[in-house]
């Protein structure tokens, strides 16, 4: 009798993840990607999202923290494998040199936002996505980056002075 | 861009621009990858049940000896912008105008454990002390200037020095942007240990919105815990494992104790480290009344002189 329940309570679990999966990679790919800027692994940082979403979601389902949830698990996984490429990588929290010298001839070049993006560090990058693409608080960026609301204002600040001289043009939010 | 076209509609034209590869039977792959990491927390969860347990017992027996009773002295309710002590090795010295020291709560380790049954939110959402009390009124600054990394950093290790039992900043680093915020992260070591810590202090009110009186149970930590004080003032603690100090692979705790007062100061403090420092010695740090966007312009240069920040290569 038990294993019956079981196996309707997953059967129920199976079809609410498979319908919010469906509707919500895509967009969760798109986050994924201007983040870390490659489809693959967007594609990667996804998928492993959705999964945590499935083995966490007796907890996380009905209270309307799905979509929530696995935002916070796309974020951290990029943040994460980006701290273990940086032994190798080491990214900067500054732009590079190149990228703000000259801002006449910089502003001639004509970057695209999402090539502008992809300039700032790993953090910074993600507090403007959380922000400006998805649209959260600032309460909410700092509960996802486990930083402080100020250090989130902070960052935001910074990365969008970035943005706007890589640009070279103003950057409305 | 023009004044019309949005961050967010800027992206969307530029995502629709691109070609990406088709995102395939994503939502099957990751049901199957989801059953997977299921069984593996079941089994997990069976086997390691007694030995968290055992674990967390002794981690408050072995931390419980780093800050007992009377483990420093307490910290002086001076003015706002107050010139603190200058000395980046201490030895617990004497605050001018002691205030009695609230009982001290049990080391990090007495974080409330999430009950077994995973039903249940995954944050422990607790109660603030009834022992934190307001800071200290606000006072008058003779020359307001406006703080930096480095005074922020000199700010810190007073209080460091007052609540620990002795130690020395090292590996500086912080930055400042006027008006609005400035901040600090440092290294205090001390004979039984060392944490990486960072404090900052912001303008609460630049974003508009009041401060975060309430946990929000949906997001992963091990513990929350938000209360409005009697002036008004907010106050959040969270704990997290997981976290990486900067600079570090190491994955460990992380608490955060924060403060909004009623001037919209905001003050938030993070150690990471195995939880020498407890919630009181952290609340401690931010209700300091000295805190604030602008401090003594003497203290400021006094800082500015002292700190080195640490370059890493």
């Amino acid at each position: 009798m038990r294993g019956k329940r079981v196996g309707v309570d997953q059967a129920v679990r199976d079809r609410e993840f498979t319908e919010f999966a469906v509707a919500r990679a895509e967009h969760l790919r798109r986050t994924a990607y201007l983040m870390c800027g490659d489809w693959h692994r967007a594609q990667d940082l996804t998928q492993i999202a959705l999964a945590k979403a499935y083995a966490a979601w007796h907890r996380i389902h009905g209270d309307g923290g799905v979509d929530a949830y696995v935002r916070q698990i796309v974020v951290r996984e990029f943040l994460s494998q980006q701290r273990r490429r940086s032994w190798h990588e080491r990214p900067s929290d500054e732009l590079p040199e190149q990228g703000l010298a000259g801002g006449q001839e910089q502003a001639d070049l004509r970057l695209s936002l999402l090539a502008a993006l992809e300039r700032l560090s790993p953090k910074r990058r993600a507090v403007v996505v959380l922000r400006y693409w998805e649209d959260r608080s600032v309460e909410e960026t700092a509960a996802v980056l486990r930083m402080s609301r100020s250090a989130v204002k902070s960052a935001s600040l910074r990365a969008l002075a970035d943005l706007r001289v890589l640009l070279g043009e103003d950057l409305t939010v | 861009m023009t004044s019309e076209e949005s961050f967010h509609d800027r992206i969307e034209d530029e995502l629709a621009g691109l070609r990406p590869p088709p995102i395939g039977e994503i939502a099957g792959d990751a049901l199957a990858q989801g059953r997977r990491i299921r069984r593996r927390q079941r089994a997990l969860g069976v086997a390691g049940g007694t030995a968290a347990v055992a674990g967390v017992a002794a981690g408050a027996l072995a931390l419980g000896g780093v800050f007992g009773s009377g483990g420093g002295a307490p910290v002086g309710p001076g003015a706002w912008g107050a010139a603190p002590t200058s000395q980046h090795s201490s030895a617990a010295t004497p605050t001018p105008t002691p205030t009695p020291t609230p009982d001290p709560t049990p080391a990090y380790p007495s974080t409330p454990t999430p009950p077994p049954n995973s039903s249940s939110p995954n944050t422990v959402i607790g109660t603030i002390p009834a022992s934190w009390k307001p800071p200290a009124a606000d006072g008058h600054l003779s020359d307001p200037t406006n703080t930096d990394g480095q005074s922020v950093a000199e700010l810190l290790i007073d209080d460091l020095s007052q609540i620990g039992s002795g130690g020395s900043g090292s590996a500086f680093s912080g930055s400042s942007l006027a008006g609005m915020n400035a901040n600090a992260t440092l290294t205090w070591t001390m004979p039984h240990g060392s944490v990486r810590i960072s404090a900052s202090v912001s303008d609460g009110a630049a974003d508009g919105k009041t401060p975060q009186s309430q946990c929000l149970p949906a997001f992963e930590m091990d513990y929350c815990a938000a209360a409005t004080l009697s002036d008004g003032s907010v106050v959040m603690v969270q704990h997290n494992s997981g976290g990486y100090a900067a600079g570090s692979s190491q994955s460990t705790h992380n608490t955060m104790v924060m403060i909004t007062r009623p001037d919209h100061a905001a003050i938030n403090v993070v150690e990471w480290s195995d939880g020498p420092l407890t919630d009181d010695q952290l609340y401690k740090i931010v209700s300091d009344p000295r805190w604030g966007l602008k401090m003594d312009g003497s203290f400021v240069t006094h800082a500015d002189k002292v700190v080195r920040p640490f370059s890493g290569g």
